[in-house]
């Protein structure tokens, strides 16, 4: 067996690679708007978040590398399709609409900090130690976001509004966030779920934004167990493009 | 630009152009450990100061390890002509500061070109007495001297983290160097690249 292999088997891998894949992913989707943000300054705060989300991925692909004996790249770009974790809302075309690709980011932000906490309480030493640097740094996304979402849900008309059709763009599929992985207990998902949503309501009701999560029956399968949509695997093909036409090139 | 994009989707509708004003112009400057003298890092543009000191943590903050910011209006800043030589401090009236009065940070440029660092405080009534005070003990080997109301500075608070903990190597252009220009050492001695060139020149002159 490979050692590849060996990972993907290991259910404790399966959470750690959701958060992973999903940063992974962000952080590609959001770089296509570097250049194109509103105004000057949140495209370069856009592009340095996006930035981040990379380097958080690389962190835990490091984690998981040095774990499994893994190049951390070999495990970033090396899996098969089905081998990715992270949820399809994170490839969902935004189709260049801010307020969209805004509220993703949002939901996102909102669901890395309880699973990052979650995982600072149960991982490995060295799992610890990074998620605890990741949470103070994604914490400031968090801030940032927060604070742009009662501002746009509280400025001009037009500006709610456009938070508003977002929001309830995304959030039936905002579910796919929370997905329970295989070999993760339902019952452990359930207060990371509770406190995902509480965060994002109480935002969103200080921005006067109405919210409504729908939650996935158990029995759908999606991107948590490696079931991805035509979007998610476009994005990693492009993704992956120079990997597969160099695969041992290094900037 | 992700070629997927261009290929299937089409931008959402512009916002109309804001007609109310919109941004202003904020003065930027980070200290790069806690302690050390802030300096000048650059302008930005923000709705408002709270959100531009936001913006100087994404933007300014991560141009090089940083530990605070203070931000203000453009507005805010009063400052000397860039003198051509050092500037005489003799043209500066000092006077007794006065806790009555404000407080307002002093900012020397050492030469031209150089970037505006903290150098002290002054108390004074207003600003043409503050930027006179100013002078007169901190302009001697200066060619420019610049004061700004304590009051109207935002700072980033104490401990605050701003430059990440990770390794942000990459986010440095310098940290890309060596091995950029190794590649494109590469590349030009490739001869196929040659011939591309010849055929380029030929085409074009």
């Amino acid at each position: 067996m490979t050692a590849m292999q060996d990972m993907m088997k290991d259910p404790h891998v399966n959470l750690v690679l959701s958060l992973a894949d999903d940063l992974l992913m962000l952080g590609h989707v959001q770089g296509d708007w570097t250049g194109l943000g509103p105004i000057l300054e949140e495209d370069i705060a856009s592009s340095s978040m996006s930035q981040d989300d990379l380097s958080h991925a690389l962190m835990l692909y490091e984690h998981l590398g040095s774990r499994f004996g893994l190049d951390p790249d070999v495990v970033a770009y090396e899996r098969g399709i089905g081998d990715y974790r992270c949820c399809d809302l994170v490839t969902v075309p935004d189709e260049f609409d801010w307020a969209v690709a805004f509220v993703r980011r949002w939901m996102l932000a909102h669901w890395a900090t309880p699973l990052l906490d979650h995982l600072i309480r149960t991982g490995e030493d060295d799992l610890q130690e990074r998620c605890r640097r990741l949470r103070a740094e994604q914490a400031l996304h968090l801030m940032y976001l927060d604070d742009w979402m009662r501002r746009l849900g509280t400025g001009a008309v037009e500006a709610r509004d456009r938070m508003q059709a977002a929001i309830e763009r995304i959030s039936p599929l905002a579910g796919m966030l929370v997905e329970t992985p295989d070999g993760v207990a339902t019952s452990e998902f359930d207060a990371l779920r509770s406190d995902w949503i509480a965060g994002m309501e109480e935002v969103a009701a200080a921005a006067g934004l109405s919210l409504d999560i729908e939650l996935p029956s158990p029995d759908t399968l999606g991107g948590r167990r490696g079931v991805h949509a035509e979007h998610f695997i476009q994005q990693h093909t492009e993704m992956n493009e120079v990997r597969c036409a160099d695969p041992g090139a290094s900037w | 630009m992700s070629k997927i994009r261009q290929r299937d989707f089409t931008f959402a509708d512009e916002l109309p152009p804001r007609t109310d004003g919109g941004t202003r112009s904020y003065v930027v400057y980070t200290a790069r450990k806690d302690g050390a003298p802030h300096r000048y890092a650059g302008y930005l543009n923000a709705p408002d100061i709270a959100l531009a000191t936001e913006y100087a943590c994404e933007h300014y903050g991560q141009d090089e390890a940083c530990t605070g910011i203070w931000v203000h209006l453009a507005d805010d800043l009063t400052e000397t002509p860039c003198a051509e030589e050092s500037i005489d401090p003799g043209t500066g009236c000092d006077g007794e500061d006065s806790d009555s009065d404000s407080e307002w940070v002093v900012f020397t440029q050492k030469r031209r070109g150089d970037i505006h660092i903290e150098t002290g405080t002054v108390r004074a009534p207003d600003s043409a007495a503050a930027l006179s005070r100013a002078v007169s003990r901190h302009g001697a080997g200066t060619v420019q001297v610049r004061v700004v109301p304590m009051e109207r500075i935002e700072s980033t608070e104490p401990g605050q983290l701003i430059w990440r903990t990770h390794d942000q190597s990459y986010r440095l252009a310098r940290g890309y160097s060596k091995s950029v220009r190794a590649k494109w050492a590469a590349v030009r001695k490739n001869e196929d690249i040659e011939e591309y060139r010849k055929d380029d020149i030929e085409n074009h002159f």
